[in-house]
């Protein structure tokens, strides 16, 4: 278990920051991957916002105020890259968020990075569509089974909006599968 | 129960108050239906997303980043300057929507039939392009505030950068900036 601490000391040095900044991404690169991949889907693009976000986080750790922990922190960070680029493609390619994300779902069949069987795409379809705060709230609740005081922080989101959210996810999931399955 | 365990119970009763020590988080019971509800649901969906990556994705990632990064010191200050001069080229724009608006607003009380909400994109688009935007100009329509909270001289921007950022967002964002 990384003492968060030293490496937040370390890193705001200017001495020790470059070594500090390979810990960093050594110990934190898969956890922030598999994130950023539940909300961009396509590995490519996760690789991108992935190095973005340490990109980002070595230009403002200065700015991190270590009022909140240190992981939260960065995934926030990576949340809003990952949200950030979705936005970005959507526009470029002149549609709105849901009609994107329902696209980049459908191309997981041919996606040579999935593996899943038909359950398992239903799923991520059923997902693509849900408002961005849900999907949020589900991928990292279902997925990384971390508690609401965890997502609250990273979120910047009351517990109880959440609950509202993540209850309301699995409701429309759910629906979204019995009308997809026999 | 015989009379010593009685004794003890009665002890216990005594220094305790019989009070129920633990506590729940608030809500807990409100919430709890629905928690269970959800649990059932969950039961039936897959447990994995099932995306996968390459073994050797995450094999010198750390050095595909840091090779990312600048080189020398040097470098990154020209980097963080020019971040925090891109931090100011909204406020810039902005302002130069509002010269557009103010300017054409002058004119049009002067014509009939014509009004601000007539106004497109287009027409702002060829306003650019025939009138290059001076940076002192746009200081003027600016709030004093803003001049004076940033260290910053708004004629150091490259009036090539107002354009291109003009250009490339969205001029009902820009506007909003500005309100902020």
């Amino acid at each position: 278990m990384i003492d968060e601490i030293a490496l937040v000391k370390d890193l705001q040095n200017n001495s020790s920051k470059e070594v500090a900044f390979r810990t960093l991404i050594t110990n934190y690169k898969e956890r922030l991957y598999w994130h950023i991949r539940k909300i961009v889907i396509n590995h490519a693009d996760t690789d991108d916002v992935l190095q973005n976000t340490f990109i980002k986080i070595y230009y403002n750790i200065e700015s991190f105020n270590k009022q909140s922990k240190l992981y939260s922190w960065m995934y926030r960070i990576a949340t809003n890259e990952a949200i950030t680029f979705i936005n970005k493609r959507a526009k470029e390619q002149h549609t709105d968020i849901t009609t994107y994300y329902k696209k980049v779902a459908n191309s997981l069949q041919s996606d040579v990075y999935f593996n899943g069987d038909e359950i398992q795409l239903i799923l991520q379809k059923a997902i693509a569509l849900l408002p961005e705060k849900q999907r949020l709230v589900f991928n990292m609740k279902y997925f990384d089974g971390m508690k609401y005081d965890e997502i609250s922080e990273i979120l910047e989101t009351t517990v109880g909006s959440l609950k509202a959210s993540y209850h309301h996810a699995v409701k429309k999931i759910e629906h979204f599968i019995k009308n997809n399955t026999d | 129960m015989n009379k010593e365990s009685l004794h003890s119970e009665q002890f216990i009763e005594q220094k305790v108050n019989k009070k129920q020590p633990f506590s729940v988080s608030k809500g807990y019971f409100e919430n709890f239906d629905s928690t269970i509800y959800q649990k059932t649901k969950e039961q039936n969906f897959p447990k994995t997303t099932a995306f996968k990556v390459s073994d050797t994705y995450f094999k010198n990632l750390e050095d595909r980043i840091i090779s990312k990064l600048p080189k020398n010191k040097k470098t990154l200050k020209v980097v963080r300057f020019k971040k925090y001069v891109l931090n100011i080229i909204p406020f810039a724009a902005a302002a130069a929507i509002l010269l557009f608006i103010g300017l054409t607003t002058y004119n049009f009380k002067n014509n009939s039939g014509i009004d601000l909400d007539s106004l497109t994109e287009s027409d702002f688009e060829y306003w650019l392009e025939t009138n290059p935007i001076n940076t002192n100009d746009i200081a003027i329509v600016l709030n004093q505030n803003i001049l004076d909270e940033t260290p910053f001289y708004f004629t150091q921007i490259e009036d090539e950068s107002i354009e291109e950022f003009v250009n490339t967002n969205n001029n009902s964002f820009l506007i909003n900036e500005l309100d902020e």
